[in-house]
């Protein structure tokens, strides 16, 4: 697979020349996955982000006796995991592939590595992450204020 | 701003110390004494603040007047983001609860930095994000809070 095009085929990295692709790509890993292969572990820490891009993904949460219940889909261009590099808490619930998937994982030591050289595509990752955020929090706040 | 005192604060962890400087470098300064209102509920805009030293208190007006205490802000807490960024309005009072001393950045200053991709942009951006993410939890557990309570007018007196 050709990492540099795969890369480039995700609405937030297509602006990105060939070679600033590549140099997005030496510090990642593109996981290609068959269905039913656990990406995130709840519980476990961790500062990789991922980014979805081809198949579907299940969001799945232990109860109280240890059952994994589902309680949300992923689907293709979603960005998952960024809570951990942000914030380096442990994962609040689990990530399998429901069909064959394709995911770019970016490890968090070069997340931070790729920050403070000014990569191109972080820039990119964090005008997305900031604008999901921001749209988030207003939301919730939003809700806040209907209590009010 | 003094970059030893930024660097003191978990917000700022693995901030380039160069960089650091240089955002040091952007930010005023200002004092303010207890009692004093920082930011009132409803306002636009004018930039984004750094608690550097003392508590500020969150207060949340309700639609009869009443004061909602909602949490306070500690020194190293990035405050007033959202409204920066998305033009809304302020969704809270900010008052000095002791004598504090904070950093300010003009919306201006604060929305190119958060445009930019210099090094010292994206590291603030990691900032800014980090401190959007933990006001999404907080959110959050203040939803599920106010949503079991009795309505929040019955909760405080009115002030």
């Amino acid at each position: 697979m050709n990492n540099v095009a795969t890369i480039r085929s995700h609405p937030i990295f297509s602006g990105l020349s060939p070679r600033e692709a590549e140099e997005l790509a030496k510090y990642c890993e593109v996981m290609v996955l068959p269905p039913g292969q656990i990406i995130i572990a709840q519980g476990e820490m961790s500062e990789d982000m991922y980014v979805l891009f081809k198949g579907s993904l299940s969001i799945r949460v232990q109860d109280s006796s240890g059952e994994e219940l589902d309680v949300g889909r992923l689907s293709q261009g979603e960005v998952f995991g960024e809570m951990g590099v942000f914030e380096n808490t442990a994962r609040s619930a689990s990530i399998y592939s429901d069909t064959d998937s394709v995911v770019l994982k970016i490890p968090g030591h070069g997340f931070h590595q790729m920050v403070a050289d000014g990569q191109p595509a972080m820039h990119k990752l964090l005008q997305y992450t900031l604008q999901n955020a921001c749209t988030r929090l207003r939301d919730l706040d939003n809700r806040l204020d209907q209590l009010f | 701003m003094d970059t030893k005192t930024l660097r003191q604060f978990e917000l700022f962890k693995g901030f380039p110390p160069r960089e650091l400087n240089a955002l040091a470098g952007i930010f005023s300064t200002h004092s303010v004494s207890a009692g004093e209102k920082i930011i009132t509920q409803g306002d636009k805009s004018e930039g984004v603040y750094l608690l550097l030293s003392g508590i500020i208190s969150v207060k949340r007006e309700t639609r009869s007047g009443a004061l909602v205490p909602i949490c306070n802000i500690e020194p190293g807490s990035l405050f007033g983001t959202l409204s920066t960024i998305d033009g809304g309005t302020r969704g809270a009072h900010c008052i000095a609860k002791e004598d504090v001393e904070y950093g300010f950045l003009q919306t201006v200053d604060f929305l190119d930095l958060i445009a930019g991709n210099s090094a010292m942009a994206l590291g603030f951006q990691v900032v800014v994000i980090r401190s959007i993410f933990h006001d999404i939890r907080f959110t959050n557990e203040q939803l599920a809070e106010f949503s079991s309570l009795a309505p929040i007018d019955e909760l405080t007196p009115i002030s």
